[in-house]
């Protein structure tokens, strides 16, 4: 049994875990949600070894658990698993043994390779392999070194419907074969779905605790959202983000009509969103979603466009779908959206910029997207994911794009600030703007969308309309029915 | 492995009807404690303060320490006569490190800035005894290093070819060009050449009767650096692409451009730093700059900027420039030669980074300084 005792940590200035204490059992699935900064992330790096608690203690069966024996004991999987890339699936496992020859896999390391469903790919370098491959390693050589805690660190935002469901299977097999296994996840149908106990943390506490069949997401919404969270479903940020006298992003001339049902002829080169010759994409005052399996084309094609800069009179923006490729993380929040305003837009029309000219160019924004930072100077990687991703929200916004472009927008965000992404992405688009964005999750299609189009295999397989008030079941079904696919009931 | 045997090797029989029908009896409800929350106190911007100093005050306390030390062995070290000397010295030093944190703040790396200082150098002087007015050659010696700057940040960014690789290839063909242009033999001006006052404004003058002019130099430099780093857009956006060249690449920054002009600034400062390092002494050999790359680095390091890119300041790397030269004025005072010299400024380069790694708690993103 695991049992975390009165675990305090602070950052700084920042208390990011007060007093929290948790046990969890072997054989069972502990299930562990918050918002962003409400400390998961602390809480997992305290677990796994990686830094140490200011106080309280850490056990595992009556034992104190060191910090070494911690990096032993547990084991985390996250989205981006620390491995070498350049060596193969075995080799990665290999790594670290004595001896002096090279070593060859052992029947030990195959046999674990074909239980876990990768041993085809032994001998495939780990950087030509998906991310599920990158995560089973992972847990191979978590289990090659006897580890007893799994923690699954938002295992599967990187991760389609199918190899989700792969990866859950493995939870429950590492269960039932007696390991403490911990699911850290904002997606709170799959903790309901797989966690047979689901603690809450908000602000660096327990806040309440679920058992069994009280596991829904509905109750689990209302514990995450019923205080303290800053207003989540506050009323739409209506900043006039974009100039309404600009011209029509695109006119939809290859746009299927209002219904927009049924399968759509065309391969993704005439789907292209170049605002030249626009067929599905980007119209004006609507935010529409495109959504597939990866390698089906739909990432591809949202990204077919040239994504920054200005074609004729379209100015467009882009996000990635991983933050950091688009953020500054040796500089402030203030110096990450300044430096995509033009010089004539900050507040001054003095030549020398100053910390104190950035961040007020940056405080108008840092308020309407509801940034929650100690003060603008504040280096951009302290910050939480949540409000991470809204300073990129705020940084590609600052360039008053006509067309917005971005991928998975909610990534790794938890609900409340969910919410705020979605209404940000609705009012740009009520404001004049285009909004195009690749989601895995349908999720943000409700939120947010106008229009849905469903790709795979190169080709646009239909087209849904939707809105807030669309059944995220029924929407599912009907994307499944598009893909051709079996629906997954939960 | 004991697991090994336990493990479900069946998909679908590893699982149970439904996990949620039997919930874990063992399981007891944890604690509800109220959540203390996320308190911020207003010393967040004195400890950001304290964190973006912390650098720059160790220097400050290493240099004045080191001072003491050697005023103490040798009380001639802090006569005003020796301390003009050491900002005298530090001139050249601390002219080319600028230019060097400059190509380090925008992530890429510059070892050609000696053999450019000694290409500079030897291509006036040749130009001017050959009879070509002193400023004219001046201005083709710095064109010389501006070009084979912009010749670096050109083969880098558009080819792609690594800086290090690039710059390595321009250490070695400049000194090449430098021996056979000059038969490797110095040139030594004469004080009846033409233009031979002009020439000593750049490092033999006295200002005031007391100051030598590359005092001047130097600070005027590093004032025209600080408001280029510090204040410009250019200095701004460059902490930007070296912090992160992917996300520059999405935010639509003038990546190549600015690469190449900062190399072009490094290539032209470390002409102008031989130029005054070719007047102090008098005369110009092909061998002046070869061994000058390595106390440069030693200078910016220790002056707080990331080989990694992103950070790097104008009054680091004046210190850290400082910071050595003071160290071999105070040796050789102390009657210790260049090879002993030689050996402080390795251990100094490494300790500075260690102490800064310690100190600082290394790989957290968190606490690092913020560039901007």
């Amino acid at each position: 049994m695991l049992i975390v005792d009165s675990v305090r940590k602070t950052y700084g200035e920042t208390h990011a875990l007060a007093s929290l204490s948790l046990q969890a059992h072997p054989r069972e699935i502990l299930g562990i949600v918050g918002a962003n900064g409400a400390g998961k992330s602390t809480l997992v790096k305290l677990l796994a070894g990686e830094e140490r608690e200011d106080g309280g203690t850490i056990t595992h069966n009556d034992l104190v658990l060191s910090l070494e024996r911690r990096r032993e004991l547990v084991a985390v999987v996250h989205q981006e698993p620390q491995l070498f890339p350049n060596l193969t699936v075995a080799a990665n496992l290999m790594v670290g043994w004595g001896g002096i020859a090279k070593p060859r896999p052992t029947p030990e390391v195959e046999e674990l390779l074909q239980h876990l469903h990768i041993g085809d790919q032994a001998n495939e370098l780990l950087e030509n392999t998906s991310i599920a491959v990158w995560q089973l390693t992972e847990i191979a050589r978590a289990l090659l070194r006897s580890a007893e805690v799994f923690v699954f660190d938002e295992p599967n935002s990187a991760l389609t419907k199918d190899e989700s469901q792969e990866m859950f299977e493995h939870m429950r097999r590492l269960r039932d074969a007696g390991k403490l296994v911990i699911l850290v996840s904002h997606r709170l149908a799959e903790v309901s779905e797989i966690c047979e106990r689901v603690v809450a943390i908000r602000d660096g506490s327990v806040v309440g605790a679920m058992f069994g069949r009280e596991i829904t997401t509905e109750n689990l919404a209302s514990i995450l959202t019923s205080q303290g969270l800053g207003g989540a479903a506050s009323p739409a940020i209506a900043a006039p983000l974009v100039a309404s006298d600009a011209p029509p992003v695109a006119e939809g001339t290859g746009a299927p009509g209002g219904s927009g049902d049924g399968p759509l002829p065309g391969r993704i080169a005439e789907m292209q969103i170049d605002a030249a010759n626009l067929s599905i994409c980007g119209i004006r005052g609507h935010v529409v979603a495109v959504t597939g399996p990866e390698g089906g084309g739909g990432r591809e094609l949202v990204r077919s466009a040239p994504l920054v800069g200005e074609t004729g009179r379209v100015r467009r923006a882009y996000i990635p779908a991983d933050r950091r490729q688009c953020l500054f993380f040796n500089m402030s929040v203030a110096a990450n959206i300044a430096s995509r305003l033009n010089r004539r837009e900050l507040p001054s029309r003095r030549q020398l910029i100053t910390r104190r000219l950035l961040a007020e160019a940056a405080d108008s924004y840092i308020e309407d997207f509801r940034i929650k930072a100690a003060h603008p100077g504040v280096i951009v990687g302290s910050l939480s994911g949540g409000n991470q991703q809204k300073v990129a929200l705020a940084c590609a916004l600052a360039v008053h794009p006509d067309l917005l472009i971005v991928e998975e927008p909610t990534r790794g965000v938890d609900i409340a600030t969910k919410i705020q992404i979605h209404d940000i992405l609705g009012s740009f688009a009520r404001s004049g703007g285009a909004v195009v964005m690749f989601v895995n999750e349908l999720e943000d299609a409700v939120g947010c969308a106008d229009r849905l189009f469903v790709v795979d295999d190169q080709v646009v397989q239909g087209c849904l309309d939707v809105d807030k008030s669309s059944d995220l079941e029924a929407l599912t079904i009907l994307v499944n029915q598009k893909l051709g696919k079996q629906v997954n009931a939960a | 492995m004991p697991l090994r045997g336990e493990l479900n090797v069946d998909k679908s029989g590893a699982r149970s009807a439904d996990p949620k029908a039997e919930p874990t009896g063992a399981a007891s409800r944890t604690d509800l404690e109220a959540g203390v929350g996320v308190v911020r106190t207003s010393s967040g911007t004195v400890r950001n303060l304290l964190r973006a100093w912390s650098r720059i005050g160790g220097l400050l306390v290493a240099v004045i320490a080191c001072a003491i030390v050697f005023e103490g062995l040798n009380t001639a070290f802090l006569s005003s006569a020796n301390i003009l000397t050491i900002f005298k010295t530090t001139s050249s030093l601390g002219i080319i490190a600028m230019g060097e944190m400059v190509v380090l703040l925008v992530g890429e790396i510059d070892l050609s800035v000696g053999s450019l200082y000694g290409l500079g150098a030897m291509s006036i002087a040749l130009l001017w005894v050959h009879g070509v007015p002193f400023v004219l050659a001046c201005l083709a010696g710095l064109g010389i290093g501006f070009g084979a700057g912009l010749i670096n940040g050109i083969v880098t960014t558009y080819i792609g070819v690594n800086s290090f690789i690039t710059t390595l290839g321009m250490l070695n063909l400049a000194e090449g060009i430098t021996f056979l242009a000059s038969n490797s033999a110095s040139v030594n001006p004469l004080a009846t050449d033409p233009g031979y006052s002009i020439f000593e404004a750049f490092g033999q003058d006295q200002v005031f009767g007391v100051v030598p002019v590359q005092i001047f130099w130097l600070l005027g430099i590093a004032v025209i650096m600080y408001v280029v780093v510090h204040r410009s857009m250019f200095g701004f956006k460059s902490a930007a692409i070296g912090g992160n060249g992917v996300a520059a690449k999405v935010v639509g920054l003038p990546v190549r451009r600015y690469k190449i002009i900062a190399f072009g600034l490094s290539g032209t400062l470390a002409v102008l730093a031989g130029i005054i390092a070719f007047s102090l002494v008098g005369a110009t050999s092909p061998t002046a700059g070869s061994s000058l790359p390595f106390t440069v680095f030693a200078a910016v390091i220790i002056g707080g900027a990331s080989l990694s890119g992103g950070r790097g300041t104008v009054w680091g790397t004046f210190l850290g420039a400082l910071f050595l030269t003071l160290i071999s004025n105070g040796l050789s005072l102390l009657g210790y030669g260049p090879f002993v010299q030689l050996i402080f400024v390795g251990v100094v380069i490494v300790v500075a980074v260690a102490v800064d790694r310690l100190t600082s708690r290394g790989h957290d993103r968190q606490s690092a300084p913020v560039q901007w």
